[in-house]
């Protein structure tokens, strides 16, 4: 341990913003919780504060062990978390109509969280010796793979917004391992294809009186886009099967989508997309959650109403304001500068992830690098922006400040990594 | 040790890679940031103050419950507002700790009664004592009380917290100063509350809620915190204004309006239209996921409860913005809302005229049933049951609704129950219609259906003799030799002993069958009996058990010919008449038609064809000239039921009760018989003879029906110049 530290090789100034972040965010559980009404978030701070001084245990734990090591036994560990997906699909417990918990001797482990390590992991190892490119599909197969098993396991839980981590993951990965911007976005249309034609769906839900004129104009935004990728296939002169896959995929995606949305997706899937495109239509459930949410920031002003002088969570009317509502816990009472203090700590934390990829020659510890610092933006980014009130909400928690027990030691594990990874300098 | 495979590129191209990442996020950050100042800075103020002790809070706006009309568009329920009493326990505050508690009591010296050390020392060492407050002593905030809750408090051994000596001692030498007590109260915010709340006294000196009411009360409402929950219902205006005088000194308490079902026609429906209650811990939960709310009143039986999810409509719900006090300011128009969407209205089968004529006339200690239904469509025109109950009792205050509820279930006279569709009765003689048309459609298996015109070989001189048992016929002289028709105007027990013998329970059973005696008949509302038809199987499982002298012998048969037998709901009864009339079998259906809650027009209930009962014409007119010659002929049992300007058919029934000395009355009637337009069903325990108590009551559906209803003159119309010699035109 000492000797890593004398080496100057531990990113000393990250450790401190994660320990600074999760004392915050003890201090930030206890507010949430102390005054809760119902007694059922009894111990949440003392457990938070188990799980937190067993993150910083597992970071330093991380931190002392070879990057090689953990490209020796990845595969290991990626199927593991394969294991403890497919336990969850047979002997889960459920909660909210999803099947995401495995219960291990007194605590209930949310295998869906371990499988974002394993996936990164598994992908850095598989795309250190080769390079991806759209064009060449082949390239794509193996990573198309390791990301697909999971992806489907998640959704089926269901857990939305678990699944698109792994997608914001791979995405830079592929990025570093040779893709090119234009690829990326071949690569994506499909999926903005799916959400732009979800439009009419969406637009014609509990619509009575939702006329042709109606239909043709919703549809508009999904054609634009058709035309945007046509000539993009005109001026960028992909090869001639992906365009044809391409135009099919998007096709057919619409129809896909149509399916879906009639016959397979949950009343409670509809509602959050729903409340996600048009608050309008559910005030109550998700819409409260999010009104709610804006409130309890919104009151912190400028510098914040202090620490416990919040009056928003006191009575209980945000609902998981310990877990995916922390952050505006944290703006009722620390305010716009307690707000903007925490963003630019998860920027300097990213920053100096991606950055630190300058003077590394290793690839392996490259993707690590690129793909950790992804899924903390992905998971601040998506976490912020919904209790702000411009996504849905997906269950995302914050890292580093939501309570969640399998939740802080993945961000550990995650920490770990990028600590790890940007001390491997030494290796050439 | 790392191989060349694993080296990343150059460092250029690493830099400008790493640069686009970074780039990416920094956008989504600014995004971010611009959010966020908008919700804190710009928007800031506004939140602040809508923040303050929760003033925003989503409201549920009810949607208005449908109504119900007759036939006729008599409204039937309607809805009327009326203010209630609610709580909402997150709102109240907070009791502080027993800790901070006991410190701030002072003596009339003014010094503190515990001392600080000696508290510290018990809390610091009982981890439980910390979470406790006053709040489970109950209000009366008295010394003594005091000191014998503190004595009572022990950890999860037994072993008191405060020592008793120790109490003695602070206890005797000192006098806890009143002021001290009554912060003491205030800070136990709940039982504060209550206290205040027993003290709100009307002009009357009537109080609002008693205490045992209020406990229950508030033990429901503290079970879901996070919801209201109602403390008092239906307060008078006196009440309301009192309360909204004082409401800053009931914090988490408020009135709001809500409306209550009225039943014009209380106690002449009840049974039919059932009423609203609280939801049952059992249905609750699909309740709640069809976005009910726990406090929602739910319909309770019959339309209210069959058509619940027409008349209840969607509720809509919008943000209001609240004082610090609770009390409403306004509805923030900026957050989305949700209007409500009224409830459909419906238009019953029901004529509650006439349903009002028939259960006014019935004597409230004759416990018994009616049912009027066109045969034509199965509409049920009247379904009384008597003696009623008042529905408006439901929507009357809890206390006064509990007292008669209670009277109500414990009167033998059973006044909740629908006896028109739960009420089991032997139909009598009014079976033999069945009996009959089994003997002239079906007779036995060897020689086939027995004219109607044919005698019987035994004439009847008061009693037949079968194995070594003889069997009554009801009139003691007998009625000599006769056929069918005369068999069902005499309502003779020896022809029908004999058709029964011939024919055996399999072939009678099957008739009563398609008429749909066996099973409920499927009318729109919940709690329907199913019927018993007896016969050697049904006879065995039900009697069996008690011993071989119970096991069927064909002596069974007499009883079975002739209607004793059976038990039948007299809504069954009443499909005797129903099938006899065209042959075709209705559901019966109390819903007509559905509109919205404007009363625009949405659909009719089309008649629902149970089946075409498989008989001969011939068979059902003979069946039908014995039911004219019950009404017109000399020695007919329902002469007073007959009409002199069209043909009615009838058929009287006294069925045997083993509990009472007057046998049960039931009439069935069918008119005009030829082209039948009504059916009646009447059924009335321990008054005496069919013909003589029941009838009367189904002449006073005819003389409504056909004196008093459009439809009823028109027919009247078309048969002009009738004379009473024949049934048929």
């Amino acid at each position: 341990m000492k000797k890593l530290f004398m080496k100057g090789k531990f990113d000393m100034m990250i450790f401190l913003i994660v320990v600074a972040l999760w004392v915050l965010g003890n201090f930030l559980v206890y507010s949430a919780t102390i005054n809760d009404l119902t007694g059922d978030l009894e111990n949440t701070f003392e457990k938070q504060l188990l799980w937190t001084g067993v993150g910083v245990v597992l970071i330093l734990l991380i931190v002392s062990i070879p990057t090689r090591f953990y490209y020796k036994i990845t595969p290991w560990l990626y199927y593991v978390s394969l294991g403890m997906l497919t336990l969850v699909m047979f002997g889960g417990e459920s909660a909210k109509g999803s099947n995401r918990w495995l219960p291990i001797g007194g605590f209930r482990l949310q295998p869906s969280e371990f499988a974002k390590i394993g996936l990164l992991i598994m992908l850095a190892r598989y795309l250190s010796k080769r390079s991806v490119s759209l064009y060449s599909i082949r390239t794509l197969l193996m990573p198309g793979l390791i990301i697909l098993i999971p992806f489907a396991m998640v959704l089926k839980q269901p857990d939305l917004g678990t699944a698109l981590v792994f997608v914001a993951i791979s995405l830079p990965m592929f990025y570093w391992a040779g893709m090119k911007k234009r690829e990326i976005f071949f690569l994506i249309s499909p999926g903005i294809s799916v959400i732009l034609s979800s439009i009419p769906l969406i637009a014609s839900f509990g619509v009575e009186d939702f006329s042709v004129m109606d239909k043709v104009r919703s549809w508009i935004p999904w054609l634009v886009f058709m035309v945007i990728l046509v000539q993009m296939f005109r001026l960028l002169k992909p090869p001639k099967f992906l365009i044809i896959t391409l135009l099919i995929v998007s096709v057919l995606t619409v129809v896909l989508s149509n399916i879906v949305w009639t016959k397979g997706l949950k009343d409670y899937q509809k509602d959050r997309v729903i409340s996600f495109i048009n608050p309008q239509a559910d005030p109550r459930g998700n819409g409260y959650q999010v009104i709610q949410s804006m409130i309890t920031m919104g009151s912190g002003q400028v510098t914040g109403k202090g620490y416990l002088e919040g009056t928003q969570v006191n009575l209980s009317y945000l609902p998981e304001q310990h877990t995916d509502f922390i952050y505006s816990v944290l703006g009722e009472q620390f305010g716009f500068v307690g707000s903007m203090i925490v963003l630019g700590l998860y920027l300097i934390i990213i920053v100096r992830a991606i950055l630190a990829t300058h003077n590394i020659r290793n690839r392996f510890a490259n993707l690590l690098l690129v793909g950790a610092s992804s899924m903390l933006a992905f998971h601040i980014f998506v976490n912020i922006a919904m209790v702000a009130g411009m996504m849905p909400v997906t269950g995302l928690p914050l890292p580093l400040l939501s309570y969640g027990g399998s939740f802080t030691l993945t961000i550990s594990i995650l920490i770990g990594i990028i600590l790890n990874a940007k001390g491997d300098t030494e290796n050439y | 040790m790392i191989g060349k495979e694993f080296i990343d590129g150059t460092s250029l191209d690493r830099t400008t890679r790493s640069k686009i990442l970074i780039y990416f996020v920094s956008f989504l950050f600014v995004i971010l940031i611009i959010r966020i100042a908008i919700i804190q800075l710009v928007d800031g103020e506004i939140n602040l103050k809508r923040s303050i002790n929760n003033r925003v809070t989503l409201e549920t706006v009810k949607a208005e419950r449908g109504l119900i009309y007759d036939r006729e568009g008599r409204v039937l329920a309607r809805n009327r507002p009326s203010y209630s009493l609610f709580i909402h326990p997150a709102q109240v505050p907070k009791a502080k700790p027993l800790k901070h508690q006991l410190l701030s009591l002072v003596d009339t010296a003014g010094e503190r009664v515990f001392e600080h050390s000696f508290i510290d020392s018990i809390f610091k060492a009982e981890k439980e004592l910390r979470k406790m407050s006053l709040g489970s002593l109950h209000f009366d905030f008295s010394e003594t009380n005091l000191f014998s809750y503190l004595l009572n408090l022990t950890d999860k051994q037994g072993t008191p917290f405060f020592d008793l000596s120790y109490m003695d001692s602070v206890f005797a030498k000192r006098v806890i100063a009143d002021s001290t007590i009554c912060k003491l109260a205030k800070d136990n915010s709940l039982p504060y509350l209550k206290d205040k709340i027993l003290k709100i006294y009307n002009s009357e000196g009537k109080c609002l809620v008693d205490t045992s009411t209020l406990d229950n009360r508030l033990s429901l409402a503290y079970k879901s915190k996070g919801t209201k929950s109602r403390l008092a219902e239906d307060i008078s205006i006196e009440f309301v204004s009192i309360i909204q005088e004082r409401i800053g000194e009931l914090d988490g308490v408020f009135i709001e309006m809500e409306p209550r079902r009225e039943y014009p026609y209380g106690e002449h429906l009840f049974h039919a239209l059932g009423y609203l209650g609280d939801m049952d811990s059992s249905e609750a939960d699909i309740f709640l996921e069809k976005k009910y709310e726990r406090s929602d009143k739910v319909g309770k039986q019959g339309v209210e409860k069959q058509y619940e999810h027409l008349l209840r409509g969607v509720d809509g719900c919008r943000y209001v913005e609240k004082n610090v006090r609770g009390r409403k300011l306004g509805v923030i128009d900026e957050y989305p809302s949700v209007l409500p969407e009224a409830g459909h209205n419906i238009y019953l089968t029901i004529d509650a005229e006439l349903q009002k004529r028939i259960s006014d006339e019935i004597p409230d200690s004759v416990k018994g049933a009616v049912v009027v239904i066109n045969p034509k469509n199965g509409e049920v025109l009247a379904l009384v049951s008597n003696p009623s109950f008042d529905a408006n009792i439901f929507s009357s205050a809890r206390d006064e609704r509990g007292k008669e509820w209670v009277k109500a279930q414990n009167d033998p006279l059973r006044p909740l129950v629908n006896k028109a569709i739960k009420g089991k009765y032997e139909p009598g003689s009014t079976f033999k219609l069945i009996t009959g048309l089994a003997a002239v459609d079906s007779g036995d298996s060897e020689t086939g259906p027995i004219p109607a015109t044919d005698f019987m070989p035994v004439a009847c001189n008061g009693t037949f003799h079968f194995g070594n048992t003889s069997y009554d016929c009801w009139r003691s002289r007998g009625h000599g030799s006769v056929d069918l028709y005369d068999a069902i105007k005499s309502s003779c027990n020896v022809y029908f002993y004999q058709v029964g013998l011939r024919m055996g329970y399999q072939t009678i059973n099957h008739y009563a069958e398609l008429f749909n005696l066996k099973t409920p008949t499927g009318i729109d509302i919940s709690g329907e009996s199913d019927g018993y038809l007896s016969g050697r199987e049904a006879h065995n499982v039900k009697h069996g058990h008690r011993g071989a002298g119970w096991k069927w012998t064909r002596g069974l048969m007499m009883n079975l010919s002739i209607g004793q037998s059976q038990s039948l709901t007299p809504l069954q009864i009443a499909m005797i008449p129903t099938g006899l009339a065209t042959g075709d079998l209705y559901k019966p259906h109390l819903l007509m038609e559905e509109r919205t809650g404007d009363n625009t027009f949405i659909k009719r209930m089309e008649p629902q064809l149970i089946h075409k009962i498989p008989m001969k014409a011939s068979s059902r007119d003979a069946v039908k000239e014995g039911m004219f010659r019950v009404c017109y002929d000399k020695g007919g049992t329902g002469s007073h039921t007959k009409l002199d300007y069209l043909p009615v058919g009838g058929k009287s029934g006294s069925s045997e009760n083993p509990h009472g000395d007057l046998t049960h009355a039931l009439f069935v009637t069918l008119a005009p018989l030829d082209d039948p337009e009504i059916a009646i069903s009447v059924v009335l325990e321990n008054v005496g003879h069919g013909g003589a108590e029941a009838a009367p009551y189904s002449k006073i559906v005819l003389d409504y029906f056909f004196e008093e209803t459009r439809r009823g003159k028109q027919i009247v119309e078309k048969y002009k110049g009738w004379t009473e010699e024949r049934w048929h035109q």
